[in-house]
């Protein structure tokens, strides 16, 4: 369908096309579709400052300025859509195929940003914050009411920060930042194992955040949004260290660990150490786990994420996750066993 | 021992719950397993591993605020 809708140019021109298309997701506010025909834009040689301009709600001059005004109208006012809408382009010069051709790629536009917002699908490019249309906008509407809102987006006590930061206000995020650094710094301290690396991907995190917000769409807590963005930040980290560690799901989460200390702990094995040593204990241990079973236990047992939460923020299914977090804690165990079992010798 | 993850997490229903501690009766290996990995997710949750303080986080921020506001003047 898409190769038909843009591969040829027998009625419209690629870059008119994919004006119409930039203009029309930024009218539904799709933060997808914008990124998305932005990039094509560029690729086919159209400035950054035209393309700033149509998201913004500019008109290009000449007869595709014509074009985006038609296509905006049947998004943002559809009811008071008329035939001197139609005889406007035809006075420009566009012929019936023309308009026709508009009509349709409106239509799949419509669908496609429909279908953006209902998978929750998110650009892999960067993004531009999209203004907020003023006009009665009902794809944005409707998608806002049918997509689901997990329960706990419900009760995100960052919701009312995130709109501040959302109306321009600064200041409301870095409160936001503050609230949540030690979040983000754990979530990568789980990832690449060392404090020098998490704080410089601390930063980047929170960039792209703020980068991100305005696409931000409540489907989860902004907490849990923001554990996905440093998951994302983590692993590309990972990546460019060529650490080829993978965290995606794989045989080994279906292998039993075989533990082989098997003494007792006492009743409160960490009596036996101050806080500070029993902080260096544990946290050297946990450094020592492979990633993937590292940051799953950051998330689930020192940041108490629920089950649904770390599964998200890692992009894995729930029985994947709670096979890495039994495995990680048999791990951790193993690995503390010589310090807390009963006889132990404390240094 | 997919059983004893859900055990530690608080998720399983009665009847499982029953025959595991059934099991947890006999066996002491498993009981030994259990009770020391129950007491390191505790140690876990109780220390507070990986803890950036107050000046640092104060310090990160304005950091991160200060490249912020230097991207929107661009």
């Amino acid at each position: 369908m898409l190769e038909a809708l843009l591969g040829n140019e027998n009625c419209l021109s690629r870059a008119q096309k994919e004006r119409i298309l930039l203009a029309v997701s930024a009218a539904n506010q799709s933060q997808y579709g914008v990124a998305l025909h932005e990039q094509m834009l560029k690729l086919l040689g159209v400035p950054e400052a035209e393309i700033a301009y149509i998201v913004n709600g500019g008109l290009p001059e000449g007869p595709d300025g014509s074009l985006i005004a038609f296509a905006r109208k049947v998004i943002l006012h559809p009811l008071e859509l008329c035939e001197a809408d139609v005889e406007r382009l035809r006075s420009v010069g566009f012929r019936e195929p023309q308009i026709v051709e508009v009509v349709i790629l409106i239509g799949a536009c419509n669908l496609f940003n429909t279908l953006q917002f209902g998978t929750g699908a998110t650009p892999d490019f960067p993004t531009r914050t999209i203004p907020q249309v003023v006009a009665e906008n009902k794809v944005y509407r409707q998608a806002l009411e049918l997509r689901p809102i997990t329960e706990e987006a419900q009760e995100d006590p960052d919701a009312e920060w995130v709109v501040r930061v959302q109306n321009g206000d600064l200041g409301a995020f870095e409160a936001l930042v503050e609230r949540h650094t030690q979040r983000v710094y754990r979530t990568l301290i789980g990832l690449l194992g060392n404090p020098d690396d998490a704080k410089d991907a601390l930063q980047d995190t929170f960039l792209k955040a703020f980068q991100n917000l305005s696409g931000f769409e409540r489907r989860s807590r902004f907490s849990t949004w923001l554990v996905s963005i440093a998951s994302n930040t983590g692993l590309q980290r990972l990546r460019e260290r060529r650490q080829v560690e993978s965290l995606d799901e794989d045989a080994s989460d279906r292998e039993e660990f075989r533990p082989r200390q098997i003494r007792a702990w006492g009743d409160d094995p960490e009596e036996l150490y101050s806080k500070a040593e029993r902080r260096t204990l544990v946290e050297q241990a946990i450094s020592r786990l492979p990633a993937k079973y590292r940051v799953v236990l950051v998330l689930r047992d020192v940041q108490q994420l629920s089950t649904d939460e770390a599964a998200a923020a890692l992009g894995l299914s729930v029985p994947a996750l709670k096979a890495r977090v039994l495995r990680g804690r048999l791990m951790l165990r193993e690995a503390l066993a010589p310090h807390f079992m009963e006889g132990a010798q404390t240094a | 021992m997919a059983g004893m993850g859900n055990l530690l997490d608080d998720a399983v229903d009665p009847e499982l719950r029953a025959h595991l501690e059934a099991h947890l009766a006999t066996c002491k290996t498993c009981t030994v397993l259990y009770d020391s990995t129950r007491k390191t997710v505790r140690i876990l949750a109780d220390t507070e591993v990986f803890e950036l303080s107050t000046g640092e986080i104060r310090s990160g921020t304005e950091s991160i605020m200060a490249r912020i506001r230097a991207l929107k003047e661009t």
